[in-house]
Parts: structure tokens; sequence; C-alpha cells
């Protein structure tokens, strides 16, 4: 009876301690902004130019003027990682945009509307998760070239059905409240009473899985990059930066370790992020 | 008068809500006698399924209580773990709202009862089997047989819940507690429900807790009524009694407030506003801001219970002065 | 005469039914049918008031969703104000439907929008239903529907979850009326609440009847409350109406043995409590309730008609057109 959800006047959120899933939140939130604010200021707060050449120094390891050392042109490390953040983290940023503006639609279309349209939309997304999304996307680049536009959108392509799936999921839940049959009684249309009502009352759902993608998507495109699909050089990005230590690795880690765990860095970061979201629904659903 | 079979001393629970914690249960003391059945009636908020759960620990994490739960002098609260388990399989078993939240939905309900059985009772197989049976009989189940092969789904909910009965008598416990048992049924299978908790403290002396939200369907089965509110208790009377002469306004007014079937209200007599909820700390009677008896010596402090007489007692402090005006609202809004 | 009718009943309920078809789950691919509603009818008059009684599958609540238009009749019809419902209205028709009849629900946890203000509930509808009515003109409908109800401007602007539970069915009874409807389907609106709570939102509704001239079809399984709120009583069985009539002459003198058996389990005082074997037989054919009524024989193999016992009293029992008089007070 003393249920505390049933108490007015109290979120139910703040009902109990929570110590893990705020600082966990908090965490990977500041990781993120700075991250993002490295890679906007890049230009200002890197030490060098990331396609300055320097023959001469190949490979070298940490200096004073290279804390994290020359890559096999002589490029600086720290500086191309800087700027590398710009695509590894504009390309997640697009393919969550992108693939939210798509999967949403076609989610909420399924799970409201349901009958044949579900069914349908729901087979030919079964189908494209028989494809490994990796798989996919390298034969979307395949067929249009590598760059980053076309890895970005194939990557987005890939995560589409995923989303839409969550929201379907969602929206069947969603759909069968009690305050969806009321908007039906008031005689407001499918439309007002989708957008208007299930949509809003879903959007947290939407918020935490696209945080997740977020990470999801950056360890892709990375992949990519890594597979010479992705970015291409002699512009820096994290996964090219793997690629190009990778061939090196026997002389000297510093790229490699560099890149790698920069990438960790930033998923861990993500899913950090999206979990504490994702925990914060379950409780105050 | 011999030892109460459960006696509990000035028992608190606090339960964590936000920063700090907040009393659920404040300061409850009652006893039960053996073979008694004892109503606790309450709105939601009021305590009383926490009281119930407080006496088994079964309590949500985070929860603390202190005070004293005998239950045949032995304190259930400084009971170890296993000895606990012990308890609630054998001499205090539970019966919970919602039947279906509670059983097993794989297993039939053969395996569920026979289960126990066997585990607590050291039965054999066949052994089990004709126990189950013989329970089921005791809660009116006649197609015992059928009833055994059935998974909880192909059950109707009233029928179920005759099984968690029968379930919960296997252990031959010397206590039920009952929370909010009826509630989720329809009318008539409450009555056939309630009519076999009668006959089985009837026919096996059991004692029985029965918690509700219905003081009307506290009057039909318990010989004596608790009404909590705002996790306290604010009167304790026998049924018959508290019918005919409440002791507290609250009681007088959830009396007031219930529309009868034998006629139409013009208007209802209303408590105004609502229950409080745990994290709403009052000063003085809980009860006051909704009490149109409440002078200012009700907001100084909790008037504790107090005895008036042999089986009554009341937590109004103005109990002596308004006791008519209780009794005439009570019989007027009935009439 | 209810203006803007063409002069055809104001709620008329004819021959109603609903089957539901269930497909069985993985093997076999029949189909289970289930008839929730059997062949009801009933008549309405504007600010009448009409109790259906009876439990879980009863029926009851199915009864209420088609008369809001949530399901769709498999059998017979519903005539709003003269005018046949169709199971696929225009968007016309369906606005036309909910400026007359509206729904409150049972649990008023889920039955808001948890991200809509009560204010912004009301706004909307009002913007959708009467879209020639300037802001100012809906700001006003706005507090006197929120008066009406008994809430203030700080309810108004919470969100649901900030409520409580008495607070959150006035919201649900204020979003109700916005739409003006001449109709409420209270679907169960007082079983959720506390007993000194449910008393408050009694006597709202005694006094919205009162003052905006609203009938009611309420929906519930307890016959206090159906006492305080209807005139007249329709009692459901598995689908089937088993007894109607005017609200004193059901509970005073039931003739159908099922209700004289959900008068007598009415918990109070002293009541007769009795072990009855339960059951688990449902049979399909002949009278529903044979199987669990103490005077069956063998005519009630044969399913009886709704006979009437007087103008407005029926019942559908062998029993009664045998003039065999029972002792018939439930009481």
């Amino acid at each position: 009876m003393a249920t505390p959800a049933a108490l007015p006047g109290v979120h139910r959120r703040r009902i109990f301690p929570r110590i893990d899933a705020p600082a966990a939140a908090i965490v990977g939130g500041v990781v993120i902004l700075v991250l993002v604010l490295v890679a906007l200021l890049a230009p200002l707060v890197a030490p060098h130019d990331p396609n300055e050449i320097s023959l001469a120094q190949t490979l070298h390891g940490a200096s004073a003027s290279h804390p994290l050392g020359q890559d096999s042109s002589g490029r600086d490390i720290l500086s191309r990682l800087f700027f590398g953040g710009r695509t590894a983290l504009l390309g997640p940023l697009l393919v969550v945009l992108l693939s939210t503006l798509v999967g949403v639609p076609l989610g909420l279309l399924a799970g409201y509307v349901g009958g044949l349209l579900d069914g349908v939309l729901a087979r030919s997304w079964d189908v494209m998760f028989a494809f490994p999304p990796l798989l996919l996307a390298i034969v979307i680049v395949a067929a249009f070239g590598a760059g980053f536009w076309t890895a970005t959108i194939a990557i987005s392509i890939t995560y589409m059905p995923l989303l839409a799936r969550v929201v379907r999921g969602v929206v069947l839940v969603e759909r069968e409240k009690a305050y969806v049959d009321a908007c039906k009684v008031q005689g407001f249309s499918g439309l007002r009473v989708s957008l208007g009502h299930v949509l809003p009352n879903i959007s947290p759902t939407i918020v935490a899985q696209s945080t997740l993608n977020f990470g999801y998507a950056l360890l892709d495109l990375a992949g990519l990059a890594f597979l010479g699909l992705g970015v291409q050089p002699p512009t820096a990005d994290w996964g090219g930066m793997l690629a190009d230590g990778r061939k090196n690795l026997v002389l000297s880690y510093n790229e490699v370790v560099a890149a790698s765990v920069t990438i960790a860095i930033a998923v861990v970061a993500f899913n950090l992020l999206g979990d504490a979201l994702t925990h914060r629904l379950g409780r105050s659903r | 008068m011999s030892a109460p079979l459960l006696e509990l001393r000035s028992v608190t629970t606090e339960l964590p809500f936000g920063e700090r914690y907040w009393p659920v249960v404040n300061d409850v003391s009652f006893t039960l006698a053996q073979g008694e059945v004892l109503g606790i009636v309450g709105e939601s908020g009021s305590g009383k399924s926490m009281t119930a759960r407080t006496i088994l620990r079964l309590l949500p994490t985070g929860a603390r209580s202190r005070g004293e739960v005998l239950l045949e002098g032995t304190d259930l609260m400084q009971l170890p773990a296993r000895a606990l388990r012990e308890v609630r399989a054998r001499r205090a078993a539970l019966i919970f709202q919602d039947p279906r939240a509670h059983i097993d939905p794989l297993w039939t309900v053969g395996d569920h009862l026979t289960e126990g059985l066997r585990v607590h009772k050291g039965a054999g197989r066949p052994g089990a089997r004709r126990r189950a049976l013989e329970l089921l009989a005791d809660v009116g189940i006649t197609e015992g047989e059928r009833v055994m092969r059935s998974y909880p789904g192909q059950l109707s909910g009233g029928m179920l819940q005759r099984v968690m009965i029968a379930g919960a008598l296997a252990g031959e416990p010397d206590l039920l507690i009952a929370d909010e048992p009826t509630t989720a049924l329809d009318v008539t299978i409450q009555a056939e429900i309630v009519a076999i908790f009668d006959a089985l403290r009837r026919d096996f002396g059991l004692s029985m807790l029965f918690i509700t939200h219905d003081l009307e369907l506290a009057s039909a089965i318990c010989d004596r009524v608790l009404v909590m509110y705002a996790g306290r208790i604010m009167e304790e009377q026998p049924t018959a009694a508290l019918f005919a002469a409440p002791l507290h306004p609250y009681t007088a007014g959830l009396l007031n407030a219930r529309p009868q079937i034998e006629a139409r209200h013009e208007r209802l007599t209303v408590i105004p506003g609502r229950p409080p909820t745990p994290v709403e700390a009052s000063q003085g009677c809980p009860f006051h801001p909704r009490c149109a008896f409440a002078r200012e010596a009700c907001l100084e402090e909790a008037p504790p219970l107090r005895r008036l007489g042999e089986t009554a007692a009341s937590a109004c402090l103005r109990v002596e002065e308004i006791r008519a005006e209780l009794r005439g609202e009570a019989v007027g809004g009935r009439a | 005469m209810p203006s803007g009718s063409t002069g055809g009943p104001f709620l008329a309920v004819e021959r109603l039914a609903k089957t539901f078809r269930l497909r069985r789950m993985l093997f076999g691919g029949g189909q289970t049918e289930v008839h929730a509603v059997r062949d009801v009818s009933f008549a309405l008059e504007p600010g009448a008031s009409i109790g259906i009684v009876g439990e879980s599958g009863s029926g009851k609540t199915t009864i209420a969703r088609m008369l809001v238009g949530l399901e769709a009749p498999t059998g017979g019809k519903i005539v709003l104000e003269g005018e046949e419902l169709r199971p696929r209205p225009t968007r016309a028709e369906r606005l036309r439907r909910s400026r007359v009849v509206q729904i409150v629900f049972q649990d008023p946890y889920t039955s808001l929008d948890p991200r809509q203000s009560v204010r912004r509930a009301l706004e909307e509808i009002q913007r959708v239903h009467f879209d020639g009515r300037a802001k100012a003109e809906r700001d006003a409908r706005t507090g006197e529907l929120l008066d009406a109800v008994g809430l203030g401007e700080k309810e108004a602007r919470a969100l649901p979850r900030e409520l409580s539970g008495g607070q959150r069915q006035r919201a649900a009874i204020a979003r109700a009326l916005s739409a003006e409807p001449r109709i409420l389907v209270l679907d169960e609106a007082v079983s959720a609440l506390d007993v000194s709570i449910q008393a408050q939102i009694l006597n709202l509704l005694a006094d919205l009847r009162h003052e905006l001239g609203l009938a009611y079809v309420l929906i519930s399984h307890d016959l206090a409350v159906v006492r305080q709120v209807a005139d007249e009583v329709l009692v459901m069985y598995r689908g089937r109406a088993v007894e109607t009539g005017p609200v004193e002459t059901i509970l005073h003198s039931p003739r159908h043995p099922y209700t004289q058996k959900l008068l007598e389990s009415v918990p109070r005082p002293g009541m007769r409590l009795a072990r009855e074997p339960a059951s688990l037989a449902a049979d399909e054919e002949g009278c529903l309730f044979r199987n669990r009524c103490p005077y069956a024989f063998e005519r009630c193999l044969e399913e009886p008609e709704l006979l009437e016992l007087d103008a407005a009293h029926a019942a559908r029992c062998w029993l009664v057109s045998n003039g065999k008089e029972r002792s018939a007070n439930g009481r």
C-alpha cells in the first residue's frame, strides 16, 4: 500500500539515495565535454600543425615539444589526436541525428499504427539485422566509395532499424496506457496523439538510446577508418591513426596506444552517460 | 487471560525517502490472542501493510525497524535469518493481495503445494499429494485432482487465492497474516474467501491478522479492529463497538464517508483534505489538519494510544469530551 | 428535447454485442472466441443516470469502451442523439461524438499524460473542439472547469505525478468536461480512491450532474456507489444483462439469483459467511449463471429471456416466469 510511487508531490527518482548512477553520469558527461571542447578548440590548444611533416623525426618518442611522440611522418601525435577528435566526434553525431530522424518516425509508425504496416516494417528491419552492421556498412562504402561522408551515411543506415526497433517497443507499451485512450476519446487525430502525447513520453528512452548509440557509432566509424574506408589520409582521425600506427607497431607503439586509449575513453564515457540515463528512466517509470 | 500469540511493542519502521528516514510505522503496539481475528484498517499510506511486513521482516531494501515483535515470547526482530525462515514456513504464513504475482506460473498447482509439504514437513510424494488434496478441500475446492494439474494461468483469481490459502496452511501455522487478500477479487468471490477464513478459524482455531482498507469487510470477519492513520494506531475496539461508538474522529469520519446501499444521501459527509504521505512531517496529532474537533492542544504532540477500559483504546486527546458526538455522528450518518 | 438532436433517442443501445477473437498461441492456428458482451440493450434520457453492475468478465467495461468509440461493436448498435454511430467514423463524426460522450477511467495514475499539466490538457482540448475561441475565452473557460472540479492554480500548473490520487481524478473529470459533453461514462471512476477521497469525488459528481444536467453511465462493482449515483441499474453477468430496473427495486427486491448473491456478498457487520464449493465449470449454453446458481433446474439448460416483472423491472430467470416466489430480499 505504501508504495513509494504512490506518494503525491514526491518525485519517485528522489526517493532512494543514488550514489552510483549520478556519479557515473557526471564522470561520463565531464569526459565528453572535455573531448568536445578540445576538438572544437584544436587550433588553439594543439601544440603543432597536425599535418606538419618532419621526416627527420619519424617515430620519435615523447619529448618536451611532442608529449606523446611523433608518427611515421614525424607529425605530432597529440596534435593529431586533438584534430582527429573533430571527425571522430562529428561522425557519430551525424549518425545519431540521421538514424533518429529516420528511425524514430518509422518506429512510431510501426508501433502506433500497427497492423500490416507494422508487419512490413518489422520484417524489413529483421532482414537488416541478419547482417552484421559493420559488414553492411562495408558493402555500402565499397559500392559508393570510401570517405567520411559515405562512411557516416553507411553507419547511419545500419543504425536506423536499431533505433526504430527500440522506439517501436516502447510505443507498444505506451499506447496501451489509459491516457492514450483518453486522448482518443477526445477525438484527437492519430497524428496528434502519437506526436503530441506518445512521443514526448518516450523521448527520454530515445535520448538514452541515442547516447549509447553515439559510443557504438564512434567505434564503428573508427573501425571503418582503420580499414581505410572512412576518413582518408592525411586528415587526422583516431581510427586512421590506429591504422597508421599499426604499420610501425614493432618500432613504436606511441600512436596505437594514444589512439586506442582515446577511443576507449570516449566510448566508455558515452556508455556511462547512456547507462545512467537508461537507469534513471527505469526508476522513474 | 493467557499469553498472547503475537505482541508488538513500540514497533517503528522507517524508510529512506530523499535525504532522510521517515517513519511509515510509528510506535505501534498491540496484541493478538490465540484464536483471535484482528483487523488492521487504514487508507493507503497508513502503514497497515508495512506493519504486516515488519512482523515477518519482509521489508523493502533500506528499511529499518526497532521495537519488539514477540511471537509466543520469541522476538522475531532478533532472530537469525535461518530461524526466521523456519517461522515463515511453519508458524506465521502470509497471504498477499495479488496471488498471481506470488506463484510461479510455470509450476502446476500440485507442484506448488507438494513442494512445501515435502521440504518443510518431510512428506513423501504420495503423502504430500494426499495432504495437498485435503488442504484444497479445506478451502472449498472439490475438484482437487483437476486443480492440482492446472497451471496458475488456467485458474481464476478467486480459485488461485484459494490455492494460496491452501499453500499457507500446508505448514500448519499458528498465525495467518492476510494482506488485502480479497481486494483484487470480485465481491461474490470475496464473500467466499472471507467465509473460508471464518471456517478456518472455527475449525482449526487459526489466529489471523487481517489487513484491509475496507472497514465493512473487517467488520464481517474480525473480532477486534485497529484503525491506522499516518503510521499510527488511532483506535482499537471490538468490531461491534467500533461501528456503534467510534472512539476517534477519523474512524467516525470513515464510517460516515461511505455511501450506503440502503439509501442515497443528498451529500456524503466528507473528511476534508487527504491522508498525509510519510514524508509530510506534522507536529501534533497526525489527523488534526482534517479534524473538526481539533483544538490547540492537538497541535502540540502526537497523542499516545490511551487505554479506555478493558478492550478499547484511542489516540484522541479529546475522546472523553466528544464521545457522544462521535457516536451521534456515526449513527446519524448511517440512518 | 436535446438541442442539436434529430429527434431520435438521446442514447439508445440496441442488442449490442462484442466478440473478441483471440489467436491461439504458437501451435494450432485456430481462434478462440470470447463473448464479452451479448445482446445488451438500454436507453438513457438527458440528465439520467444508469449504473452497470457486474464482476470482472461481465462485459461492463467493454460496454463503456464501445460507448466512447474505443472498441467497435461486433453486433447491434449505439444511437447517440438520434444518430447511429458507425464503426469507422469520419473525423467530423469522431469529434461530434467526443462532444456528446466522455469517459473518466479508473486509475488516475495512468489516465493522465505524465508530461502534460492539467491546464495545458484543458487548453489543448478546447483548441481541438472550439477553434473559434480566442485565447482569453479559452483561459476563462479553463478557469471555470478548474473551479468546477475544485482544483486551484497551483494544481493546474503541476504535472500529474505531483498530484495526489484525488486531485488526479478531479483533473481527469475536468478534462472529460472540457469538450462539454452531455454524457459522462464513469468506468470504476472512484474504485481506486481511498474512502475519504471517494466521498469527495462522489459529492463532486452529484454537484456536476445537478449544475450541468449531465447524464451518467456508471460502471461499478460497488453497489453502495451505484446506489449513490445511479437511478437505473443494469446487472451484467458474463456479457448478458441479467436484471434491470430502478436502483431501489434492484437493491431491495432483487429477483435474479445472481443479483441476490451480489447483494448477500456485500461485506457488513454480521454478514452470513457460508463456505461454498468453488466450481471450475462455466457453460456457454443455457443460463450462464446456472453452474453457480442454488436454484438451477432442468429448464436452465435453455437460455431464458429477459422477462418483465413490471414496466420497469426485468430479470433473465425462469423462476421469475414461473411466478415461484422466493425470499427475494437480498439483505
